[in-house]
């Protein structure tokens, strides 16, 4: 009897090395594979579209889709826009976070939801919202024209448009960073006699130097790739209101297909090193934190 | 640089830190701010730093406003529990911080700025870690290098709060006897904030007892130790018996039931009805109960670990711990159980209120066996 017992199903099975919490290999591998399989059509399958179609001319035809006339005024905006918006959403973001993890102040809630409002809101709508303040029938219409200021329909217009979606990123990344860290250093700074700025500086921007980076990869990604808010405002005028993604969009209904998907390339591509960028910055972050954890 | 508090109040919403304070600190004192959590010990020590503002109430600095000097102006050194090193900077660079900071016209030359930050370095033996970063330094090495950079600004003042908190046992020892010594070359005017009572007494020149935003005693610590104004004083330094009793006649006598209840403890002045005396384990006296005694204390637990040994009795219903010298424990046959008869050496004594809550006072006659406090405490 113990001889059948240990030649049985017991002997077969070596002894467990499972976690406690762990699920059993099958489930874990179905879950993987779901995972995967939702990122390979979403996100794998696009991405390989993208540049079969755009190199499906040649490299030739792939250079000069690149070198025409309206799509690099398109990537000359689309390059100044982000280098506008995102120094002034980062200008905003710091001050905004600054405010809001060291002060309390009445209207403090109604700032962070505020702040929020750029992602609920549809970027259809943020755009239609600048085309109705200074378009020519809205409010600052006359005004505008009497002063012989052009806001929609031209640069201004798609600079306000790509700001107003952006700013959220860079302050949401860093009030719950500079919530959790507190305002010890900083404490200690000033009572070392440190004027503001010095512990601004020498103090709070290191400190909140990653998450700061990653507000701004984010807010760059998005500046760059904006379509409906902008598409909203900028009227299309090829050659001086197109940036990337609308130049995109009207070589796409004109069937030049090969151009539209070199362009989408580039966008791609930026997609690709942003991912790329922030792989890198939250290995960094994990690796600062963890040193944090050992204080 | 002396620091007078002076009628300090601070309120977070309707939670009241500090209820008027007054607080005097010599030049050259090291003083103690001793208190369980919530006893605004903390608020006062940052509002002095200048981190908090008081709602009412002035802070003087040698006589001057302090008030009306920004933090930075104060040339105050504050060290944090949890040091607040700049975790981005060398240790180094953390010390050389305050100097470096300084607007053009006052800063020293680059050269004399390294001769003084390696000088308090190797003040505080640490000459050795100055290229490290403060993540890979002990707790100890960083609330020295905290200290450190706290003197390089050669404060008027300096504040700790709670500084040796997050150490472990065996380096909060060593760092206390440290800081004693440091404190004797230098000569600072230094408050610190601790929970720690063993710390405030074996450091502190004088300390400052507080209790829900108000100061209880202040003094050095062997009066504040031995001739406690407060029950709460009484209670919150070193371990203490409490006795029910009842004075009559000028006579103190066990309240209670069982054996020993209604047993007379001793004389007292000023005091009738119902009372709370507080007793020191090492001013309880054991000694062989005569045989003749109808209804001995007996022993509960004997502790013999220790410098003295621990024996728990029960008299009257009451559980007291006494404190027994091993020598003495010789003489006594204790155990579990075993006849004794229990002698008060000291004690004070508090009346009762109406609601049961024994009241603050003072010492008024002197002691013969039973030191009687009658007069109400005036905030000393």
């Amino acid at each position: 009897m113990t001889a059948e017992l240990l030649s049985g199903p017991l002997a077969a099975a070596p002894p467990a090395a499972r976690p406690a919490f762990g699920e059993p290999p099958a489930v874990r591998r179905l879950l993987i594979g779901v995972a995967l399989a939702y990122l390979g059509v979403f996100l794998l399958l696009p991405l390989v579209a993208v540049f079969t179609q755009a190199l499906a001319g040649g490299v030739g035809a792939y250079i000069e889709a690149l070198t025409e006339p309206d799509a690099a005024a398109a990537m000359r905006l689309t390059l100044l826009t982000a280098a506008v918006a995102v120094p002034l959403n980062v200008a905003f973001g710091l001050a905004a976070s600054w405010c809001i993890a060291r002060f309390e102040f009445p209207g403090k809630s109604l700032l962070v939801t505020l702040i929020d409002l750029p992602f609920s809101v549809s970027p259809v709508i943020s755009g239609m919202v600048f085309v109705l303040l200074f378009g020519a029938q809205g409010l600052l219409g006359p005004w505008l024209r009497e002063h012989d200021v052009q806001i929609v329909f031209a640069l201004p217009g798609i600079l306000l448009a790509t700001i107003f979606v952006t700013f959220p990123f860079v302050a949401r990344e860093l009030i719950p960073l500079m919530q959790e860290q507190g305002a010890e250093e900083e404490e200690a700074a000033v009572s070392l006699g440190a004027s503001g700025w010095r512990t601004f500086w020498h103090v709070t921007l290191p400190k909140v130097r990653w998450g700061l980076l990653y507000g701004v990869l984010l807010c760059n990604a998005r500046a760059m790739g904006e379509f409906g808010a902008v598409s909203v405002v900028s009227g299309h005028i090829r050659g001086e209101t197109n940036t990337m993604p609308l130049h995109v969009e009207i070589l796409y209904n004109e069937y030049n297909m090969v151009a539209a998907f070199a362009v989408a390339s580039l966008l791609a591509s930026l997609a690709l090193v942003t991912l790329a960028a922030k792989t890198v910055l939250e290995w960094r972050c994990a690796g600062e934190l963890a040193a944090k954890a050992g204080h | 640089m002396s620091i007078d508090a002076i009628a300090i109040t601070k309120r977070f919403g309707s939670y009241t830190a500090l209820d008027g304070v007054d607080l005097s600190v010599g030049e050259g004192e090291l003083v103690a701010l001793l208190g369980p959590s919530g006893s605004g010990k903390t608020t006062l020590l940052r509002i002095i730093a200048g981190l908090e503002y008081p709602d009412h109430g002035t802070i003087l600095f040698g006589g001057e406003n302090a008030l009306a000097r920004h933090p930075r102006d104060r040339r105050v050194g504050f060290v944090f529990q949890h040091y607040a090193l700049f975790r981005h900077m060398t240790v180094f660079d953390n010390v050389a911080f305050g100097l470096k900071v300084r607007p053009r016209a006052s800063r020293p030359p680059p050269a004399e700025i390294r001769a003084r930050v390696m000088g308090l370095l190797d003040l505080v033996q640490l000459g050795w870690l100055a290229d490290r970063y403060p993540n890979q330094l002990s707790g100890g090495q960083r609330q020295r290098v905290a200290l450190a950079r706290a003197l390089a600004i050669e404060p008027r003042v300096l504040l700790l709060d709670e500084p040796f908190g997050a150490l472990d046992a065996k380096v909060r020892k060593e760092l206390r006897r440290w800081l004693r010594h440091l404190h004797e070359e230098m000569r600072i005017t230094s408050l610190f904030v601790t929970h720690d009572q063993e710390e405030a007494l074996e450091l502190a020149d004088r300390v400052v007892v507080m209790s829900q935003g108000r100061i209880e005693q202040v003094g050095p610590a062997a009066e504040v130790y031995n001739r406690p104004a407060s029950a709460f004083v009484y209670d919150f330094l070193g371990d203490v018996n409490h006795l029910e009793a009842v004075a009559e006649h000028g006579r103190l006598h066990i309240a209670g039931t069982g054996s020993g209840a209604g047993r007379c403890l001793g004389r007292i002045d000023g005091l009738h009805g119902p009372a709370t005396l507080y007793v020191r384990p090492h001013d309880i006296e054991l000694q062989p109960a005569p045989a003749d005694d109808p209804a001995p204390a007996r022993v509960l637990t004997v502790h013999g670990v220790g410098a003295a040994a621990r024996v728990t009795v029960r008299v009257a219903g009451h559980r007291l711990e006494a404190l027994v010298p091993h020598e003495r424990l010789e003489g006594l046959v204790l155990q579990a159980g075993s006849p004794v008869a229990v002698r008060i050496a000291r004690g004070a004594a508090f009346a009762k209120d109406g609601a049961g809550r024994p009241l603050a006072l003072l010492p008024d006659a002197e002691p013969i066996e039973i030191q009687s406090f009658a007069r109400p405490a005036a905030g000393r």
